[in-house]
């Protein structure tokens, strides 16, 4: 399960990137030549929100967003299992609080409004899709780490 | 704002960030516990959601995926050795030579590749062993390792004063890049005279001394990596491209380098495009989230508050920039420098720029002052990276960093009482 989700997650981060970085350096070709590429722009900043919306739920799969955890080092080994489950349990408010309801609830009032995108008119509730959608993927990941920590002896 | 507002936001976020919980999960959720006491449920989650995602619309943000991106091609060559064999025939003479040439290199690598962390690791995993067979102190090495890896984050291109220019909303980032370069460098200088003071002392060895056609060359094989510092800066501050575009046109030099230097297969450029996608979003993420709570923040009038209060105190711009920067100390030593940044500039900046203070130059006191918590426990990235590549327990580096912790933090008073320091070049540019 883990394993399939970090691979279309990993491959989809490929793409992004590389999406990313071809059309920032489109727009600096363009401009050196004259040549109106003004969709660039959009394009380039729309493939880092995405980067950085899957990228983060990659992110917290492996556990590598920046925490503070003093408190964890100080705790015995049963103490650590249940912090780092009150942890998950954290992040899963996050996620189906702002993510979900949040996320989902600004995708709709954008589709509903009709925001396109100045050039390219991609509706913008697309691109904002990847709120709720990475808020998903997240939701897999903490009850997976869940269970992993509850399994270690 | 309500005092019940601004208890609300500070404990949660406290609490979460104290147990142990993400920093940019605390933020969003701290956010959304304010928002709520007065604003109904559904238009809190979808609030703190949209401010999140307008956060990172910016074309300006981009800039930093593209340098960690660059930076992260950068790390796989062969570019740490040809930087340390350059620093070499420069600084290997002097008494205990080879610790300068760990700060000059990593210097040059930091600015270079944009991440201390990947400076202290790659110079120092080098650098380690050949200064522990010639009888060099493990600890202090590493101290000096970890404390000259900072001065990457000044000396641009730097990825924290870009952090830093979004959160002051938006400030140059060629200028605040050109203020960097004499703070970064007088911490290398002070840096080197402590380990030179030191190895003295302890009569460290002497590098054998280089002839000129030696330095040359060294210099040509470092140079097509120096090149790269040499086209960011020229382009941006020369107003031939923006920083993200300068930064789109690092990662493709860098690419072509690595080709050139067939350092790069399609396996490796896999892995590196999924690590630099994963460091930009625990970066941009923070940047999200914090400023959905720079947004709640300035709805109920938060930094007008502190200003007050602070300005209540004292009217004294010295006393004011001293109080502030022993708070970032403090926070230095628990926050990493990005969450601190994001967090704080907003606080701050209002505050000092009241009293008069250029926030180019208030960028830099920041970014330097933590800095200096970069290489402290409990929270300190720099030094656990450095520790683990000299394979020694960071406990046993402590008290050789102290000096060296005075050192900055002289530095730092220094950059404080000085603005010339951090404006002269960019108001020597034009800025």
């Amino acid at each position: 399960m883990r394993k399939v989700l970090d691979e279309i997650n990993r491959s989809l981060l490929i793409a992004l990137s590389i999406l990313m970085v071809l059309s920032a350096l489109l727009q600096v070709f363009a401009r050196t030549i004259d040549l109106n590429a003004q969709f660039t722009e959009e394009l380039t900043i729309f493939s880092m929100m995405w980067v950085t919306l899957f990228g983060s739920a990659y992110a917290f799969g492996i556990k590598k967003h920046i925490a503070i955890d003093i408190l964890s080092s100080s705790l015995g080994a049963e103490n650590q299992k249940r912090l780092a489950v009150f942890i998950e349990v954290v992040i899963i408010l996050f996620t189906v609080l702002i993510l979900l309801i949040g996320g989902g609830r600004f995708v709709w009032i954008t589709f509903k409004l009709g925001q396109v995108s100045a050039v390219m008119h991609i509706p913008k509730g697309w691109i904002y899709l990847a709120l709720p959608v990475s808020g998903l993927i997240i939701l897999f990941y903490s009850i997976l780490n869940i269970i992993d920590e509850v399994k270690k002896a | 704002m309500d005092y019940v507002e601004i208890i609300i936001l500070a404990l949660s976020f406290f609490l979460l960030i104290s147990a142990g919980v993400p920093i940019t999960v605390s933020l969003a959720l701290s956010s959304f516990f304010t928002l709520v006491l007065t604003v109904i449920f559904e238009a809190s989650v979808t609030t703190v959601a949209q401010r999140m995602i307008n956060g990172i619309d910016s074309f300006t943000l981009l800039a930093i995926p593209f340098f960690i991106l660059a930076g992260q091609i950068m790390n796989s060559g062969g570019i740490a050795v040809r930087l340390i064999d350059f620093a070499k025939t420069l600084v290997g003479p002097l008494r205990g030579g080879l610790l300068s040439v760990n700060i000059l290199a990593c210097m040059l690598f930091g600015a270079i590749s944009g991440s201390a962390a990947a400076a202290a690791s790659a110079i120092g995993s080098i650098l380690t062993n050949k200064m522990e067979k010639e009888g060099y102190d493990k600890g202090f090495t590493t101290a000096v390792n970890v404390t000259s890896a900072t001065t990457g984050l000044l000396i641009p291109p730097s990825n924290v004063l870009i952090v830093y220019s979004l959160a002051a909303g938006g400030l140059s980032i060629g200028a605040l890049f050109l203020a960097g370069y004499i703070p970064g460098i007088l911490i290398s200088i002070v840096l080197i005279i402590i380990s030179y003071v030191y190895a003295r002392k302890k009569n460290y060895p002497k590098g054998e001394f280089w002839s000129g056609s030696e330095l040359l060359r060294t210099f040509v094989r470092a140079f097509p990596s120096l090149l790269l510092l040499v086209v960011v800066m020229g382009g941006i501050v020369m107003g031939y491209f923006t920083a993200t575009e300068a930064a789109a046109v690092a990662v493709l030099y860098t690419f072509l380098l690595a080709l050139v230097y067939r350092e790069l297969s399609w396996e490796k450029l896999k892995k590196i495009l999924v690590d630099s996608s994963i460091t930009t979003a625990i970066v941009l993420l923070l940047v999200a989230t914090s400023s959905s709570m720079s947004w709640v923040m300035s709805y109920g009038n938060l930094p007008q508050s502190i200003t007050a209060g602070l300005l209540s105190l004292t009217e004294n711009p010295i006393m004011i920039l001293i109080m502030i920067n022993i708070i970032l100390l403090l926070v230095g030593v628990f926050m990493d420098i990005t969450p601190a940044i994001l967090i704080f500039t907003p606080i701050f900046l209002p505050v000092v720029q009241s009293i008069g203070i250029d926030p180019i130059h208030f960028g830099i006191i920041m970014v330097l002052n933590l800095c200096i918590g970069l290489c402290t426990p409990p929270v300190g990235n720099l030094l656990f990276v450095g520790a683990t590549v000299a394979n020694i327990p960071f406990q046993k580096v402590l008290k050789y960093l102290i000096p060296l912790y005075i050192g900055m933090i002289a530095v730092l008073i220094l950059i404080t009482l000085w603005p010339q320091l951090s404006l002269w070049l960019p108001e020597l540019v034009g800025y």
